[in-house]
């Protein structure tokens, strides 16, 4: 009888195991946990800063305390293209570091970006949005077609402009071609211009050259174009 | 009776060690023989059991302690918790001929401060051969297995399983009488998947305080063949069951048999050194039924 109630005993035992992990289920489940159940618990990247290498790709920096890389896997970053209505993911699904380089934008694209802050369950923060930012790669072209004409103690200097439509302003400088002064430089906004204050009867070699929004200097006309300004 | 050797046994040792050899073998790690002992053709053994850990630490690839961070340094705390229900059996074939298997149903977990992961579900299964020899007092055996995943994804994190068939093969050694056993085996585990391959390690020796209360002290592990590098390291999540790794652990245990058949045992074991494992304490509770 002992034995008999032992194996019943056992028996009902395994049985009410085998149903318990029955019960218990089998699958997968990924769930966000409180209080990280909604975007507005996520924290938020802070001090989003876009700008361009020199290689003219978009860097993104943000900040993350340690307390928010406590609760988050990474972020993910989406651009906007200023020609469209929405933004869209780019680069990995999840960035770990608080930085991204943005290399697939082209040259003089405009966008916008967003940074949200991402956890293990796939629940994003709210974003973080930057201003729009303008991609630069290359220089400008060098303007063509510099003239020198003579002015009374002055040079009229005339250029067909840049193509390139974020071209800021040209550098100018001039260099006594005797050696007799020390080489000047200015800038003018358009062409034509003129440079006063120069020594009547030296000959000065003029060149100009573009300057984009990036700070990216045309290359130089190869031979200085030579003006003397008159009595 | 529980404690006592002699007449079930192929070897003599007798049920003392079956069934201590027994009771380690759902360790939840690559060890799992059932000692050297082998039951005569008729006689078995059956255990159902549970372990379970729970740890917000890990050793790292290098084989530093760690936090256990699912996406490696920087990434959120994860505590990861894992229990397993066993069904563990071992049956005398005859001929000094034994056979021996388990099937685990495990419920896997890492929570972080703002998800769960959660996987349940059968994870491995255990078949192994066995065949005993005696040379005077001493036992040992030899014995082949394969280790099978039983149709979780292992991709699912965190996995119940490496997903893959493992193959071993493993020697057993063992000694027994009325003051207690001593029992050790060593093997090769030939992994499936991309991880390393094992040699898997156990000692273990129990002490008769009473004719039904054993204690025992347990050291295992596994050995792995190789370099092993860190997942999490190249941003892949660290997952302990996927991982290629190693581990030595130890911990006491006892046994209480309070009517013949019957074997109730608990025990516990340490992390004390290990690569790519959770760090931490492991528990474990069993029921056997022994004939």
């Amino acid at each position: 009888m002992t034995f008999r109630m032992r194996g019943r005993a056992a028996r009902w035992s395994l049985l009410g195991l085998g149903a318990w992990a029955a019960a218990a289920g089998c699958g997968h489940s990924v769930e966000p946990r409180a209080p990280y159940q909604a975007a507005d618990r996520l924290p938020v990247p802070s001090d989003l800063r876009v700008g361009l290498t020199l290689g003219g790709d978009v860097l993104l920096t943000w900040r993350a305390s340690a307390g928010d890389r406590a609760v988050v896997d990474g972020w993910i970053v989406e651009r906007r293209r200023s020609t469209e209505s929405d933004f869209v993911s780019v680069g990995p699904a999840l960035v770990r570091d608080t930085t991204y380089l943005d290399n697939t934008i082209g040259d003089g694209e405009r966008a916008a970006y967003r940074v949200r802050a991402i956890t293990g369950a796939g629940l994003a923060s709210l974003p973080a949005e930057s201003n729009l930012i303008r991609s630069d790669r290359f220089g400008p072209s060098a303007p063509t077609g510099l003239t020198v004409a003579p002015l009374s103690a002055a040079l009229r200097i005339s250029f067909v402009a840049s193509p390139e439509p974020d071209v800021q302003l040209y550098l100018v400088r001039l260099e006594a071609q005797n050696g007799s002064e020390p080489p000047r430089d200015g800038s003018t906004l358009a062409s034509p211009d003129t440079v006063s204050g120069l020594t009547p009867g030296i000959a000065y070699g003029v060149t100009v050259t573009a300057v984009d929004s990036a700070g990216r200097v045309s290359f130089p006309p190869g031979t200085p174009v030579v003006g003397v300004p008159g009595p | 009776m529980l404690l006592r050797p002699g007449r079930r046994s192929r070897g003599g040792a007798g049920l003392s060690g079956l069934a201590a050899g027994a009771w380690c073998l759902l360790a939840a790690t690559a060890t799992h023989a059932g000692g050297a002992w082998v039951p005569a053709r008729g006689l078995n053994y059956v255990e159902l059991s549970t372990t379970y850990a729970s740890t917000d630490l890990r050793y790292d690839a290098a084989g530093s302690p760690a936090p256990f961070e699912r996406l490696g340094p920087g990434s959120p705390r994860t505590t990861y918790r894992d229990f397993g229900l066993h069904l563990y059996g071992e049956a005398g074939l005859g001929r000094g001929f034994g056979i021996e298997g388990d099937v685990t149903w495990r419920s896997a977990r890492a929570l972080e401060p703002a998800t769960i992961f959660r996987t349940n579900g059968p994870a491995d299964a255990r078949l192994q051969l066995k065949r005993g020899f005696r040379a005077g007092s001493i036992l040992w055996a030899v014995s082949v297995e394969g280790r099978f995943p039983m149709g979780y994804d292992a991709a699912d994190y965190p996995s119940l399983g490496s997903g893959h068939t493992d193959a071993g093969a493993n020697l057993h050694v063992g000694s027994g009488n009325r003051v207690g056993y001593v029992t050790g085996e060593i093997g090769i585990l030939k992994r499936g998947g991309p991880e390393r391959d094992e040699w898997p390690y156990a000692v273990q020796a129990g002490l008769n305080l009473t004719r039904t209360l054993q204690l025992i002290g347990d050291a295992r592990g596994h050995g792995v063949f190789g370099n092993i590098s860190d997942a999490a390291g190249a941003g892949a999540a660290f997952d302990p069951q996927t991982a290629s790794s190693r581990l030595t652990m130890v911990g006491p245990g006892a046994a209480y048999a309070p009517v013949s058949g019957l074997r109730i045992s608990a025990n516990a074991w340490r992390s004390v050194a290990g690569a790519n494992v959770p760090r931490g304490w492991m528990w474990k509770f069993g029921v056997a039924r022994t004939r």
